[in-house]
């Protein structure tokens, strides 16, 4: 019975996130398909629990499911109603996809629901899982408040006092559903973050490329990547850095698509999306800087050019939202004992320059684990198989063709990199002891990856069959 | 398999520190506080024992540096007991009033 009610309890979120999602966008011609709207929805109904939560922490009141789900009812019947007139269809073209199509959906379906399955037959196991963002689940339910000595007295066995709540908050919201603490419970939700990605994957590049046949490639290469199944924390764990690319990817997307239309209510909804990176994990906030600088970037397309001035009007617009939707967290957050992650307290002149020396072992590192012969933690290789190696090549190719999207995403991967690098510089301790969660780190940018290779694919094809013909 | 149990699954999948969790945690009240010392790891000690108050207190691994834990610390968490938490050997000490032990 537990199990029911944890499935309403996500569909109960999903349609009021559909609820904010249809009170957002004012315009009714359709862009995303179901593919993409479910996943959307799903972020935007987390991610505005989370925002509900900490204000409510804010004022002083205890959570419950009288709080929490009747805050929620209102989106929950917009959406519904919305729903039953408005909800476009899954576009399953009566066009056939051909026997590789088959397969590649094939694929992407068995490893939609091996992830789902895995996650609802194991119990939850993993390391983070348990001592991290599910206990912080469980204590949210029990205490119903983060003024607790639970998470403020500094000798309580409880790492990490100040990571944030949204992933432990969606499990407590199950707990609410039951009220009852089960550990069973929350794992559906859990396995359901995989799935939602490949979706909205698929969606992106159906928009992006228009053929389906291309997009259900790309979606397909994703779905083998062997980093979402070899890390420490695998999508089917518990750990938090998939919700993150979740999150992650839904607000990139909305954006990436917001550039190609120039619609102001996508801006809204993508930097809605965007504000919530922060409420996942502390690394979102480098993510939420890729979304902002996504803003900065030119146009898409050659013939439209954006003035200066409209990139920082929509640059601004999402750094507002973006801050009104973190502002409650940080306040929170602020109050909480401090661990020994506040890497950007590092960043001073004369620590910076004292670690300078780290930067040819980073390097080293780092572009050792790209190419795949640096083990991760678990002492595997190959997270990404080949995938960095024609990054090269598409980065290349993109430039040469002055392909402004493939350009712009290989400039986004490099930015993350020399960000994620430049943490590990001034973070403190050996580089080797940091660069342990290198490999989850990058998970959510490794959809960007695949998104860049798949939209050079043809050109790089071509490229290569011409040169084997002339080579003939 | 059949009929298995999530208690059974976990504890097969686990191993050890699950089984311990689940040993101790029948003898442990569910509204006392303890103070967990130990050499390991202790994180995951929280999920499995919760609701139950666990504290720990810097540099203190073993038995023998209890001694030096202040007993207004333990008086102000309302300390009652200790376990001492060192795989095999785990040990569980009642404090009684305002005395250590």
């Amino acid at each position: 019975m537990n199990a029911l009610f944890a499935v309403i309890s996500i569909l109960y979120f999903i349609c009021s996130g559909f609820g904010a999602f249809s009170l957002i966008t004012t315009k009714r011609e359709k862009i995303f398909s179901c593919w993409g709207i479910i996943p959307i929805a799903f972020a935007l109904g987390y991610g505005l629990l989370a925002v509900l939560v900490n204000i409510f922490f804010l004022f002083g009141v205890k959570l419950s499911f009288f709080a929490i789900y009747a805050a929620f009812l209102p989106l929950f019947f917009i959406g519904l109603y919305n729903i039953h007139i408005d909800f476009p269809n899954f576009l399953l073209s009566s066009r056939k996809i051909g026997p590789f199509g088959a397969l590649l959906v094939f694929i992407i379906v068995f490893i939609a629901i091996s992830v789902l399955l895995m996650s609802i037959v194991f119990p939850v196991h993993f390391w983070d899982s348990r001592a991290i963002w599910a206990l912080k689940g469980k204590m949210l339910f029990h205490d119903a408040t983060v003024h607790s000595p639970n998470f403020t007295d500094i000798n309580r066995v409880h790492p990490h006092f100040g990571y944030p709540l949204l992933f432990p908050m969606a499990q407590a919201s199950i707990y609410f559903a039951i009220s009852n603490i089960d550990d069973w419970a929350i794992m559906p939700l859990i396995g359901l973050f995989f799935p939602l990605i490949l979706s909205l994957f698929y969606d992106i590049q159906r928009i992006l490329f228009i053929d389906r046949s291309k997009a259900l490639f790309g979606t397909a290469v994703l779905s083998v990547t062997p980093l979402f199944f070899m890390i420490d924390g695998p999508v089917h764990s518990g750990y938090a850095d998939t919700p993150l690319a979740l999150f992650f990817l839904a607000g990139f997307v909305v954006l990436l698509v917001q550039k190609i239309t120039g619609r102001l209510d996508l801006l809204v909804l993508g930097s809605v999306l965007a504000g919530f990176l922060p409420l996942v994990k502390n690394e979102g906030i480098s993510l939420l800087f890729i979304n902002l600088f996504l803003m900065l970037l030119p146009s898409f397309d050659e013939n439209i050019k954006y003035s200066m001035a409209d990139s920082l009007k929509r640059f601004f617009i999402v750094l507002a939202i973006c801050f009104i939707i973190i502002a409650p967290w940080s306040h929170i957050a602020s109050n909480l004992p401090k661990d020994d992650e506040q890497y950007l307290s590092h960043f001073k002149i004369n620590e910076v320059i004292r670690n300078l020396n780290k930067i040819p072992e980073i390097s080293k590192f780092m572009v050792n684990a790209f190419v795949g012969i640096q083990p991760d933690i678990m002492g595997r290789y190959f997270e990404w198989g080949i995938l960095w190696i024609v990054f090269v090549l598409a980065g290349l190719n993109a430039y040469y063709l002055k392909n402004r999207l493939g350009i712009s995403l290989f400039l986004i991967i490099i930015l993350f990199c020399l960000f994620m690098g430049f943490i590990y510089v001034i973070a403190p301790g050996k580089p080797q002891d940091m660069i342990a969660n290198f490999f989850r780190v990058m998970l959510p940018m490794t959809p960007i990856l695949v998104l860049l290779l798949n939209s050079q694919s043809e050109s790089i094809f071509a490229l290569l069959k011409h040169k084997k013909d002339s080579k003939i | 398999m059949p009929g298995i149990s999530y208690g059974e699954k976990t504890a097969n999948i686990l191993g050890g520190d699950y089984i311990f969790s689940l040993n101790i945690k029948e003898k442990l009240p569910i509204n006392a506080s303890y103070l967990i010392v130990s050499k390991t790891t202790i994180w995951f000690l929280n999920y499995y024992l919760f609701p139950r108050k666990l504290f720990f207190y810097p540099n203190i691994s073993s038995e023998s540096d209890i001694k030096s834990i202040p007993s207004k610390w333990l008086k102000d968490r309302d300390i009652q007991y200790i376990i001492i938490y060192n795989p095999p050997a785990v040990n569980l000490i009642k404090i009684n009033g305002a005395s250590n032990k």
